[in-house]
Order: structure tokens, then C-alpha cells, then sequence
């Protein structure tokens, strides 16, 4: 009992030094402040590790968890009313190229769960099936979403 | 990849890296409490209040709807049409059950993102602007909640019911011309998929083995297909499982052969890794079966190239001379063709033309022609050729919402070869729906006491007046 605990705890240390890179960009791209998007990874993790024993694929668990998190801090947010002051203008990062700025724009124009996607398709190179895992919905969904995402992108990357 | 995929590519790398992550966080157990939002704590509320609106949504569905509307019948000599715009999904819409609406040229799922727009199965009439949804796909009173998958039969008739998320004991079999539902049974908790129907409605194909349950995590995208092979005549209510030797042990992928007579299969089921939800066969298997299906026997194999599985149950084109491959994981590959075909020529079956990827993702829907195929790309169907690529729209979906998509499109293939475009009239959407029209009398009924109140203490006050 205590080597299956040790070997638990070390696994999940792995894991959060991997992963904890990626899923703060996950949750930065898909409600667009970074402190709250390392919030809710913390959140994230902590829910993994309370069932790590129980979870079978932690890193789509954990994708999943963010995504979800991501999403109803935003839907929160908005209904206090607290969005656009949290939003008061764009996060500031480092300079970006012409093409990068006009992709975060572009990108300010979908959906959540849209820009989730986009990140887990074109970041994380992802196939249909594990964004679908990631998002919860069935792969027509997928293919669905990131068809309406191209669509708006092209759209506005044309402007 | 397009150019466009290339440029979002480039600009969500940059983007996404441009500020460095710092490093994480301890995470200890006195941090992992920190961790957890103070929101988290009245979580309670959040259940407790969709518990209370859950209780509310089951009784208002749980009473029966008095109402039967009973459908209007066309000839079902008269060719079949479809019209040149598919009208805006509506909470409105009638269940098929209460008003039939006839043979449907249209089976599809609405998916809403926003909770409060219900999902809905739907079927569209191939003689009217009728639209119905189909009660019996639903698997939950959440309005959001999956949906079962159906298979709308190929002379647009029947519509059987998959399982979705759960193991089911019956195959329910819709008649659209009549309302009625017949309840095939099968074996306890097994998973359904459904795999074919026959030109003539007689015949559905379908997989069959024992449910499992997946982590909810897991996503639907990962729960596979398959299952042993069975075929079920919805004329007579009897089932077989087709045994004979050489017969894929679990069968992901089927189409009958126009006359009816041959199904082609491709084996597929629980894949190996997690992450593979199906593992086609390399080849397409053959069954001859006749019309009658009493002695079925593999006849012969066509190779499939790798990643590629037949295109579902319309794959057949109409003069037997094609099959219709797709491919099975979309990955945007240069030049490789998302749709290809096999083709009968003296020497046997050998690979045909492939149509490269077009719009971002198509779907194969049948065929029109031996030479043109309906695909659907986003909310529009078009008709392709496969000897160029060329496209022409044919209809499309209105629908006004952003938050609703339009997935898993069927036509009635056998109807395909024999229809026309018409333009779109208003659409008849049948009676309320059941839980709305409860609602409405809920609501009927609350005002009437609100009413009474009233009035009563207008009466108590005019007494106290003339006192």
C-alpha cells in the first residue's frame, strides 16, 4: 500500500511538472487572463490528485477539467457582471508578429469552447477523438466547432 | 494543410508562447485547499437548484399529453423532393409519435451549445415541409442531454434507435407514416450500433454486444463501434445473427448492395488502445445472403486502403458499381483524398478516383448519381462530382443561431434516385411538444389561481367597505 502510494505521488509530481505548462496555456487561450487561467489549472490539479488513484487518463482528465473550469469562470464572471472589469483590455504580452496579432483577434471573436479547440488542434496537434474527449462531445461536434472557428477566423483574418 | 491552417497554426503558436509559463506552484496539501476556490464551497447551490428545476422539468414531462394529432398521408407513388433550404431548428416542433410526418427524405441531430435550447432528433418529411423530432432518440429530460443515434431506413419510412451511453434490451423502430413504435428486443444491457438498411426498409443491419461503461471522461468520441453481426426483418419482427464462416467476429461498418442482396462489411469494434474507438478491417468482407437472408455466405474481400472505412450505410451507389470510402480520422494531409471509392470493373473491385479535401469537413451523405455525391460541409449539402471535384449547392440549413450545428445528416438513399429540389414553403412543425404544452397548462393553471387570489381579496375588501 505504501509503494503503490509513493509510486502515485511521483507520478503525479511528473505530471504536474509536464502538464502544468501546457494546461495554463490551455486555460490563458480559452479565457484570456493568465492569472486566472493558473487558478484554475491549480484547481484543476487539485481535483486530479484528490482521485488521481481513480482517474485512468489524467492528462485528458485534466484537459477536460480545464476546459470545463475555463468556461464556467467565464459564464460566472459575466453573470457577476465582474467580466469586463477583469477584462479591461487585452493581456499584455510580448510582441507579437502581424500574423500572431491578427490570429489573437481573430481569435477574441469565437467561442470558449471554440478557442479551446482551436488550441488543442493546432498547439497540441490533437486528433478529433482526443479534442472531442477533451471538449465531452462526439467528433461530428468537433468537426463542427472547428469548421464555424475556421469559418470566423478566415473571416476576420481577411478584414 | 490550406494556407489559412497554416497561418492560424503560425499565429496560435506565437501567440501561445509568447509569454513564458512561470514555473508551477507547489502543490501540498495545505495549497491543494487553497487551491480550491471559495465558490467552491456553495457548490450545493448549483445542484441543489438543478435538482429543484430537474423535479420540476419531470413532473411537467411525466404528464401525459392529451393531444393527438394524426398526420396528413401522401402518395408515396410521387417522387420524393427536398427543399432548397432546411428551415431554423425550433423548440416548437412536434414529436413524430403524436403526428407522424410521413415518409422523411431527412434524419438529423441538432446540437445546441446553449443548455436552454433543447438537442433535438429531427426528420424532415420527403413530401412537405413537415418536420418532426423523434421522441424516442431521447435519452434524459435535461434539454441539452445526448441524444440516441438513429439510422433513417433508405426508403425514409422507418427510423431504428441505436444505444447511446447505455446499455439498452430493445431496438425501438419507428414507422413515420404511422406514428407507431415496434420494440425489437435484444439481449440485456448490450450496445446497439446500427450499421445498414436495405433499399426496400425490409432488412436493418445491425452490431451487437455486451454494454460497457467508459469513464465519463472519455468522452462519446471514444466509445466504439461494432459488435457481432445481426439482421433483423422489421416486417416480421425476426432477428438472426449472420454466422457464417469467415463473417468479421465484430462488424463497425455496413451497406447492403441495391438489390439487397450482398452486404459489404468491414470489422471494427473496442479497439486495443484507449484512445482508439475503432480499428477498421483492411478489407471489405462480402455476405451474400439473397433476398430472403436464410444461408448468408461471405462471396468474396476487397482490400481497403489503411485509414479509410466504408462511408456508412449509403455507400453502395445506385447502380452497384461503386463503393464509397471515407476517411477514418480527419488530419489535414496534403493531397490525401477525404473520399475515395472502389470500383467493379472486369477485373473485380479496384480503387477509383479520391476527391481531396474541399471545405474543411465534408461528409458523405449517398449517392446521386454513379458519379455524383451528395456530401454535407458545415450547414450546406452539395452534390460533388467525384471525376473533377465540382460542386453545386443543393440546400442548406437556416439556422439562425450560432450555438446550434447540425450533425449526423442521413438521407433516405433509396429516395435519392428519384427526387427533385422544390422550393421551401412554411413549415409545419406539428403540435407542442408534450413537456411544453404541460408547461403551458402549468401556467394556465398558476394564473387561474393567481386570479382567484385576486379576486377574492377584492371581494374580502368591498365587504370590509360596506361594513
Amino acid at each position: 500500500m505504501t509503494a503503490l502510494r509513493e509510486a502515485t505521488t511521483a507520478d503525479f509530481t511528473r505530471l504536474y511538472r509536464e502538464q502544468y505548462a501546457p494546461m495554463v496555456r490551455l486555460a490563458r487561450m480559452t479565457v484570456g487572463d493568465r492569472a486566472s487561467a493558473e487558478d484554475i489549472v491549480q484547481e484543476a490539479f487539485a481535483e486530479v490528485h484528490r482521485s488521481y488513484t481513480r482517474v485512468e487518463q489524467p492528462i485528458a482528465y485534466l484537459r477536460r477539467a480545464v476546459i470545463s473550469r475555463s468556461v464556467s469562470a467565464l459564464r460566472r464572471w459575466r453573470l457577476e457582471r465582474g467580466y469586463l472589469a477583469r477584462q479591461t483590455g487585452p493581456e499584455v504580452v510580448g510582441p507579437l508578429g502581424p500574423e500572431a496579432t491578427a490570429v489573437r483577434a481573430a481569435l477574441a471573436r469565437l467561442r470558449p469552447r471554440q478557442r479551446a479547440a482551436v488550441f488543442l488542434r493546432y498547439y497540441l496537434d490533437l486528433p478529433e477523438a482526443e479534442i472531442a474527449a477533451a471538449l465531452g462531445c462526439r467528433i461530428g461536434t468537433v468537426k463542427s466547432m472547428l469548421h464555424r472557428s475556421h469559418e470566423t477566423l478566415r473571416r476576420h483574418l481577411d478584414d | 494543410m490550406t494556407d489559412l491552417e497554416a497561418r492560424i497554426r503560425r499565429g496560435v503558436l506565437e501567440y501561445a508562447d509568447a509569454r513564458p509559463v512561470p514555473e508551477p506552484r507547489t502543490l501540498g496539501p495545505a495549497e491543494e485547499r487553497e487551491a480550491v476556490s471559495p465558490g467552491a464551497r456553495r457548490r450545493w447551490l448549483g445542484p441543489v437548484a438543478v435538482a429543484v428545476g430537474v423535479s420540476l422539468v419531470l413532473v411537467v414531462i411525466t404528464v401525459p399529453g392529451p393531444i393527438r394529432f394524426p398526420g396528413t398521408g401522401e402518395t408515396e407513388e410521387a417522387p420524393a423532393s427536398l427543399p432548397i433550404t432546411i428551415a431554423d431548428y425550433s423548440a416548437l416542433t412536434g414529436s413524430v409519435t403524436e403526428s407522424p410526418s410521413g415518409r422523411a427524405i431527412a434524419a438529423f441531430r441538432i446540437e445546441n451549445e446553449a443548455v436552454y435550447r433543447p438537442n433535438q432528433v429531427l426528420v424532415l418529411s420527403a413530401d412537405a415541409d413537415r418536420y418532426r423530432y423523434i421522441e424516442e432518440a431521447e435519452t434524459s429530460i435535461f434539454l441539452n442531454a445526448e441524444r440516441s443515434p438513429v439510422l433513417l431506413s433508405s426508403d425514409g419510412a422507418r427510423v431504428a434507435i441505436g444505444s447511446g451511453s447505455r446499455g439498452v434490451s430493445e431496438i425501438p423502430v419507428v414507422d413515420l407514416r404511422t406514428g407507431a413504435v415496434a420494440r425489437h428486443p435484444v439481449e440485456p444491457d448490450s450496445t446497439v450500433t446500427l450499421l445498414a438498411w436495405s433499399a426496400d426498409g425490409r432488412w436493418l443491419a445491425y452490431g451487437i454486444r455486451p454494454f460497457q461503461p467508459m469513464p465519463p471522461h472519455y468522452g462519446e468520441s471514444l466509445r466504439a463501434r461494432g459488435g457481432q453481426l445481426m439482421l433483423l426483418d422489421v416486417t416480421s419482427g425476426e432477428a438472426h445473427g449472420v454466422r457464417a464462416a469467415d463473417v468479421p467476429a465484430s462488424v463497425a461498418q455496413a451497406a447492403f448492395s441495391p438489390d439487397g442482396s450482398v452486404l459489404a462489411v468491414q470489422a471494427g469494434g473496442p479497439g486495443e488502445g484507449e484512445n482508439q474507438p475503432t480499428s477498421p478491417g483492411a478489407e471489405l468482407v462480402l455476405v451474400g445472403g439473397g433476398p430472403e437472408w436464410v444461408r448468408p455466405s461471405v462471396t468474396g474481400t476487397v482490400p481497403v486502403p489503411p485509414n479509410y472505412a466504408l462511408a456508412g450505410q449509403a455507400a453502395w451507389a445506385p447502380d452497384g458499381s461503386r463503393l464509397a470510402l471515407t476517411t477514418v480520422w480527419w488530419q489535414p494531409q496534403p493531397g490525401a483524398p477525404w473520399l475515395r471509392t472502389l470500383e467493379l470493373g472486369d477485373e473485380g473491385w479496384v480503387a477509383g478516383p479520391g476527391l481531396a479535401p474541399g471545405p474543411f469537413a465534408d461528409f458523405f451523405l449517398g449517392w446521386l448519381t454513379p458519379g455524383e455525391a451528395f456530401v454535407l460541409s458545415g450547414d450546406e449539402i452539395s452534390a460533388v462530382r467525384t471525376d473533377g471535384g465540382s460542386r453545386r449547392l443543393v440546400s442548406r440549413f437556416e439556422l439562425s443561431s450560432g450555438d446550434a450545428m447540425v450533425l449526423d445528416l442521413q438521407l433516405a438513399y433509396a429516395l435519392l434516385r428519384d427526387f427533385h429540389l422544390r422550393p421551401a414553403g412554411d413549415p409545419d412543425r406539428g403540435p407542442w411538444p408534450p413537456w411544453l404544452r404541460t408547461g403551458a397548462l402549468v401556467v394556465v393553471l398558476l394564473a387561474g389561481v393567481v386570479v382567484l387570489l385576486v379576486l377574492r381579496l377584492r371581494r374580502r375588501r368591498g365587504v370590509r367597505g360596506l361594513r
